[in-house]
C-alpha cells in the first residue's frame, strides 16, 4: 500500500499542481490570493462538457476550447474588476475574488443543477502492474483515464510553463514584475500587458486543472473546483506564495503526504476522516518554521531599504552634530 | 544658457499626496553634462528626480527633454524617450539572474516573436481606444531591432562592468551590495539613454565600493551620457560633477559649477562638513 499510496499521491499532485501554479502566478503579479480560482476550474470543467456536446467533438477539443475560454474569462475579470482595484492593497481584490467565486458557482448551479455530470468517456479498466506492494502484497494499479491522463498531461503543462517563465521575454517579464513591480515599471516593462498575460496563463491552468479534476473524480458538479481550493492554497503556501516552482513542490509534498496517511491509518487504526489533518498540519508547521515557504524568498521586509534608512538617519545625526559643534 | 539644454525642469511643485515637497525647483542638464544634486535630508533631492521621471504628481512647473514637454508623462514612456532611472533601493530584480536583469533593461527592444507580440498588443490597444472613444493617444510599444543588436548592447554594458561577467547566470539577490549596484547601473544603460537619473548611488555601500561605483559613473560620463545624480556624499559628488545644485527645504539654495560650490564658504560650512 505504500507504493500504491505514493502513486496515488503523484496522480493527485498532478491535478493540484495545475491549479497551484495558476494561483501562485496571480499572487506573484497581483499580490492577492484569488479565491475565484477554484470556481474558474469548475467553469473550465463545465465548459469542456458544453463544448464537447455542442461541437460534437472529442474531449481533447473540449479541453482546448475550455482552456481558451477560461483564459479569456480571466482576462475579462482583470479588465472589468481587478485592474480597477489596482493600488488599493490586497484586501479589496481578495474580497472581489470571493464575490466572483460565488457568482461563478451559483451561475453554474442555475445552468446545470447540482447533479453529477460526466464527460461520457467510458471508464477503462485499470492497468495492473507486475509490482507487488510490500505492505499489502497486492499488485499496484493505475487507471489510464483517472491516473495516467492527468499525470502525463500535468507533466507536459509543467514543462511548458517552466519554459515560458524561464525562456520567453514575456515569462521573464512576469517574473520581474512579480519580483519588483515598481522597478519593472521604470525599466519600461509593459506591466499592464504582463498582468493580462498572467491572468490568461492562470485561467488556462485553471481550466486544465478543472478538466483533469473532472477526469480524476469522474464527475463534475458545481463545487468541483472550490472543494480542492483549500488544498491548493495549502500547496501554494507550503511552496512559498508567489513562486510557481514552489507551488510544484508544495503540490507534490501535500498530495503524497496526504495519500501516505491511508496506509498509516489502516496500520494504526486511525479513522481515515482525519486525513485532512495531514496537508493542513504540514502547512501550519511550515508557516511556523519557515514563513516564506519551502522555495519562497525570505519575507525580508525589504532589508536594503531599512539599511539605507538607518544609514541616512545615522548620517543626519552626525551631520547635525557637526553643525552644532562647528 | 546658450546651448540647448538636454533636460530642463522649471519651477517644479510636486510631492506625495496633497503636501508638496518641492516648492518650485528648477534644474537643467546640458548634453553630456554630469550634474550633482546635494543638500540635507528632506531637501527634496530624490523627489526632484522622481518628479522629472513621472513617478510622483507634478502640480506646477514643466519638464522639457530635448525640446519636448514630458511633464506628467508615465515613467514607461519617459524611458522610451531616452531617460533611464536608477532608484536608490530595490533597483534590481533579485530573483532574476544578472543576464535576465540586463534583458529586462532591454525590454523596450523588441525582436522576433516579442516584437510581433508587442506590435499586435499595440494595434489591439489602439483599436480598443478608438472603439471606446478614448482618442488616439498612441501608447508606446518599444523599438524593433535585430537580435544581434540586442546582444551587442548587453555585450557593450558588460564591457563597462566586466566584473559582472562571471555572474551572468547567478541570481542577482545573491550578489554583494556593490555588485548589485553595478547590475542596476548596467541595466539602466542598455537602452543607451541620453540622460541617466541616479538616486544615491553610494547608498549602503562600503567606502571602497563607493569609489568603484563613482569611477564607473565617471566612465559613463566620459562616454557622453548626461547625468543627474542625487548624492548624500556631497564632497565626492561635487568632486566629479561639472555642475551642482544645492537644495534646501524643497527650494534651490545654491547653483553653480561644481568647483565653485566646493570653494564656496557657505556651502562648505553647511553641507561639506567644514
Amino acid at each position: 500500500m505504500v507504493l500504491q499510496a505514493l502513486l496515488n499521491g503523484l496522480v493527485e499532485a498532478s491535478v493540484i499542481v495545475l491549479a497551484a501554479m495558476g494561483l501562485s502566478l496571480i499572487y506573484g503579479v497581483k499580490k492577492f490570493p484569488n479565491f475565484a480560482h477554484g470556481d474558474m476550474m469548475t467553469v473550465g470543467a463545465y465548459f469542456a462538457l458544453w463544448a464537447t456536446s455542442t461541437l460534437r467533438a472529442g474531449i481533447v477539443v473540449g479541453l482546448i476550447a475550455s482552456i481558451i475560454f477560461v483564459a479569456i474569462l480571466a482576462v475579462v475579470f482583470e479588465l472589468l474588476v481587478f485592474s480597477r482595484l489596482e493600488g488599493r492593497g490586497p484586501v479589496a481584490p481578495l474580497i472581489a475574488s470571493v464575490g466572483l467565486a460565488l457568482i461563478l458557482q451559483n451561475a453554474l448551479r442555475v445552468a446545470y443543477g447540482t447533479g453529477q455530470l460526466t464527460y461520457g468517456v467510458p471508464l477503462p479498466d485499470s492497468w495492473v502492474s507486475g509490482v507487488t506492494d510490500p505492505l499489502t502484497g497486492q499488485l499496484v494499479w493505475i487507471n489510464p483515464l483517472q491516473g495516467v491522463v492527468p499525470l502525463v498531461f500535468a507533466a507536459v503543462v509543467v514543462a511548458l510553463i517552466t519554459f515560458i517563465l524561464q525562456y520567453t521575454k514575456l515569462g521573464k517579464a512576469m517574473r520581474a514584475t512579480s519580483d519588483n513591480a515598481d522597478l519593472a515599471r521604470v525599466t519600461g516593462i509593459d506591466v499592464r500587458l504582463v498582468r493580462y498575460a498572467t491572468w490568461a496563463l492562470s485561467g488556462a491552468l485553471a481550466a486544465a486543472g478543472g478538466v483533469m479534476l473532472g477526469f480524476r473524480v469522474n464527475g463534475i458538479q458545481p463545487l468541483l473546483g472550490s472543494s480542492v481550493l483549500l488544498l491548493v492554497f495549502a500547496a501554494v503556501i507550503l511552496g512559498g506564495i508567489g513562486s510557481p516552482y514552489g507551488a510544484m513542490l508544495g503540490a507534490l509534498v501535500i498530495s503524497i503526504a496526504q495519500n501516505l496517511f491511508f496506509p498509516f491509518a489502516v496500520l494504526t487504526d486511525t479513522p481515515v476522516q482525519f486525513v485532512l489533518i495531514v496537508p493542513f498540519g504540514i502547512m501550519v508547521l511550515v508557516l511556523l518554521l519557515r514563513p516564506q515557504g519551502l522555495a519562497g524568498r525570505p519575507l525580508g521586509f525589504d532589508l536594503p531599504p531599512l539599511r539605507a534608512e538607518l544609514r541616512k538617519l545615522a548620517e543626519s545625526v552626525s551631520h547635525s552634530w557637526r553643525r552644532l559643534r562647528g | 544658457m546658450t546651448v540647448a539644454a538636454l533636460l530642463s525642469a522649471e519651477g517644479l511643485v510636486a510631492g506625495y499626496g496633497e503636501v508638496p515637497i518641492l516648492h518650485g525647483v528648477s534644474a537643467h542638464v546640458d548634453p553630456g553634462e554630469l550634474v550633482a544634486i546635494i543638500g540635507p535630508n528632506g531637501a527634496g533631492k530624490s523627489t526632484l528626480i522622481k518628479a522629472i521621471f513621472g513617478l510622483i504628481r507634478v502640480t506646477e512647473g514643466t519638464v522639457v527633454f530635448e525640446g519636448e514637454d514630458i511633464t506628467r508623462r508615465p515613467p514607461e514612456r519617459i524611458v522610451s524617450r531616452g531617460i533611464s532611472y536608477v532608484p536608490q533601493v530595490a533597483n534590481t530584480f533579485p530573483a532574476l539572474t544578472v543576464r535576465e536583469n540586463l534583458e529586462m533593461g532591454a525590454y523596450l527592444l523588441n525582436y522576433g516573436i516579442s516584437g510581433m507580440i508587442s506590435r499586435v498588443n499595440g494595434a489591439v490597444v489602439d483599436a480598443l481606444r478608438k472603439l471606446l472613444g478614448l482618442g488616439g493617444a498612441r501608447r508606446w510599444y518599444g523599438r524593433t531591432v535585430t537580435k544581434a543588436y540586442m546582444e551587442g548592447r548587453i555585450e557593450a554594458v558588460l564591457e563597462l562592468f566586466p566584473d559582472l561577467r562571471p555572474y551572468l547566470k547567478t541570481r542577482t539577490g545573491k550578489l554583494s551590495g556593490g555588485q548589485q549596484q553595478m547590475v542596476a547601473l548596467a541595466r539602466a544603460l542598455i537602452l543607451e539613454p541620453k540622460l541617466l537619473l541616479i538616486d544615491e548611488p553610494s547608498a549602503g555601500l562600503a567606502p571602497r565600493l563607493v569609489d568603484a561605483i563613482f569611477r564607473r559613473i565617471q566612465e559613463i560620463h566620459r562616454a557622453g551620457t548626461g547625468m543627474l545624480i542625487v548624492e548624500q556624499n556631497a564632497k565626492k559628488a561635487l568632486g566629479m560633477a561639472d555642475r551642482g545644485y544645492v537644495l534646501e527645504m524643497g527650494r534651490n539654495r545654491f547653483t553653480g559649477p561644481a568647483k565653485d560650490l566646493l570653494a564656496n564658504p557657505d556651502v562648505r560650512r553647511m553641507y561639506l562638513g567644514g
